[in-house]
């Protein structure tokens, strides 16, 4: 979490200790033009409600156009009872919540919302089990907005255009993942370009983490550095600089020892110039 | 640009990144303030970057780099060579390379040479004095304090544990401490900070490798100093207490940006993700276990090798396809090869 990591980078710079910090934040996941509902919703139920939506980059909250919303809702149900059965408390493959200070934490974000559950809502206190759950009509001012879900609660917000839904993301944290769900290339490159982000996956969740030969790492209070496959190795290592020189061509070298006559400066502005930098000398 | 107090008002607001250049004290306090914003930081501290020469070695020309580099803005540059390791049979020589080769630099009187620059102001001046307290200088030792003028100076058989030995000098005083042999001289390198520099002297190939695998800096120069600092496509940094990051040239740029890892999928191929989704059973489990083992992701040796045979193989199958349909096609140069061999 950022409030742990200020205190670690904090005792880092005691000793100079370079840190690599991951973190969290709030994923985004746009959903925008022309798309294939069914397939959407297969993929952004998986990532949402894998462990619960208890994994760094599960997709906090999603942002769409109302017609969106009103294909995806039913879309959602289906997929979540394909998913979990009728009765998700029973089904072997719905994770717990952690503990049950993050079950009371999620609680009170279900009472505080302005929002409204559309699916879900159930929850057991003993068994640290909150069904699967789907909120419309938040504000961005709401206590769902206020800090990383980090459980199976997705709320929905309608923004009718895409550079608003644009600006919503940009006014917020840089998060660690930014998902875009959508057939139009136009809109994921659109979106890529014009928000920040740890990491970035478009039309699934989750798995960009998975490639080894991506880099995984946040930016701005969502991480510092990165790792996986051989960026792990290079966040471990120190690139050393060596340079071997050898004994000949000591002529050469004269043009930086003093004293230092016109001829001399003007020989070395030349080889120290931006067209023909050298290292001769 | 600014002092004190405007910089830790600057270090109060946020900014993407953080590039401090100095030395660790206020490196540490940079840190800690960026740590509020969890802002990544990139700090070039300094050192004391050793200079080891080798008994074998070109003395003469070694001093000559060496003087080069020390003296160079009056030893004020975080990679000059701070201080001199050798063992004691040529300190006598090094004295006199560097004595002789100041001359040819700077004149007789180095404060009359326009190539020979000041300390930087009166506080450093005291405190590159006070280093010097109770030394008797081989070479140099003169001083101007109205000038801010320190002269070229050389002590030998400095202590270890002397002050002069404990913080970065930063100005053209250049001690020697005599060790008795290589390994001697990676000890007493690894006993204290890491440095941001590490010059090594010497014509033996394998002695260096070794030194250099021995130890630990920013960046290294053989038989030479500062030069890897010139060189854009290397990268120039610390490690521990004399820096963290690194730049120049690409590294530069790949520093001051975060590398962002885009995924694009398309919504097709749906039923492949079956794999993943639940219910989960065994028979499923079981297909995603065989799946992920496939040599077509596996990254082991076995796979390099089967991989290496299979390309051999398929190149060998190729090469019998071409022969057989260059032969079915009954291409002239084929029929005059074998009407040749008949006659």
């Amino acid at each position: 979490s950022q409030a742990v990591a200020r205190s670690v980078v904090q005792a880092a710079s005691v000793y100079l200790t370079p840190v690599t910090l991951e973190l969290g934040g709030k994923c985004p996941c746009l959903i925008y033009g022309r798309i294939n509902i069914q397939a959407a919703a297969q993929r952004l139920v998986w990532a949402k409600f894998f462990n619960a939506g208890q994994s760094c980059v599960a997709p906090d909250y999603v942002l769409c156009t109302e017609a969106t919303r009103d294909a995806l809702l039913p879309a959602l149900s289906s997929v979540l009872e394909q998913f979990y059965g009728k009765e998700p408390q029973k089904c072997p493959d719905l994770s717990r919540i952690v503990s049950a200070r993050h079950f009371t934490r999620l609680m009170k974000l279900l009472e505080q919302t302005k929002g409204k559950v559309v699916i879900g809502g159930e929850s057991d206190q003993e068994d640290k089990y909150i069904a699967p759950t789907v909120v419309v009509d938040a504000g961005d001012d709401d206590a769902l907005m206020a800090e990383e879900i980090f459980g199976p609660i997705l709320p929905i917000f309608t923004v009718e255009e895409l550079e608003k839904s644009i600006e919503f993301v940009n006014r917020h944290e840089k998060p660690l993942a930014l998902y875009v769900f959508s057939d139009e290339s136009s809109v994921v490159k659109t979106v890529m370009e014009k928000t920040s982000s740890g990491g970035f996956c478009s039309n699934d969740g989750i798995v960009h983490m998975t490639l080894p030969g991506l880099p995984f790492g946040g930016v701005g209070t969502s991480g510092w550095g990165s790792y996986h496959g051989r960026w792990s190795f290079e966040t471990f290592s120190h690139r050393r600089a060596c340079m071997m020189r050898g004994w000949a061509l000591e002529r050469l070298n004269t043009l930086r020892y003093p004293p230092y006559t016109e001829d001399k400066l003007k020989w070395l502005r030349w080889t120290t110039s931006q067209q023909s930098s050298c290292s001769l000398m | 640009m600014g002092g004190v107090s405007e910089t830790q008002q600057l270090l109060r607001l946020r900014f993407d990144h953080i590039f401090y250049t100095g030395g660790s004290t206020v490196g540490k306090q940079v840190m800690e303030a960026a740590a509020r914003h969890l802002t990544p930081v990139t700090l070039e501290l300094g050192g004391k970057s050793p200079c080891y020469i080798d008994k074998n070695c070109d003395v003469r020309m070694a001093c000559r780099r060496i003087t080069w580099g020390k003296f160079v803005n009056c030893g004020q540059t975080c990679i000059a060579p701070d201080y001199i390791l050798c063992e004691s049979c040529i300190q006598g020589r090094v004295v006199e390379c560097i004595r002789h080769t100041l001359l040819e630099f700077y004149g007789a009187d180095p404060k009359c040479s326009p190539d020979y620059g000041r300390i930087i102001n009166q506080r450093h001046f005291n405190r590159i004095m006070s280093l010097m307290d109770g030394y008797t200088p081989v070479v140099g030792g003169q001083s101007d304090s109205s000038q801010c003028y320190i002269a070229p100076t050389v002590l030998k058989d400095v202590p270890p544990h002397s002050r002069l030995m404990q913080e970065e000098i930063f100005g053209p005083v250049l001690p020697i401490v005599t060790v008795s042999d290589m390994d001697d001289a990676i000890n007493f390198i690894n006993e204290r900070e890491k440095p941001l520099a590490l010059y090594i002297f010497c014509s033996d190939k394998k002695a260096i490798k070794r030194m250099i695998e021995e130890t630990t800096s920013g960046g290294v120069t053989v038989n030479d100093v500062m030069m890897h600092y010139t060189l854009s496509s290397l990268p120039f940094g610390g490690v521990g207490q004399s820096g963290m990051g690194c730049y120049h040239g690409k590294h530069t740029f790949d520093q001051l940006s975060h590398h962002r890892a885009c995924l694009i999928r398309s919504l097709n191929m749906e039923s492949v993700n079956r794999a993943r989704y639940p219910p989960q059973d065994r028979r499923r489990a079981q297909r995603a276990r065989m799946a992920l083992k496939s040599p077509l992701i596996d990254t082991s040796k076995r796979t390099l090798v089967w991989a290496v045979i299979a390309t051999i193989l398929g190149i060998g199958l190729f090469i019998t396809l071409m022969v057989i349909l260059l032969i079915a096609a009954g291409l002239n140069c084929t029929c005059w090869y074998w009407r040749g061999f008949y006659n």
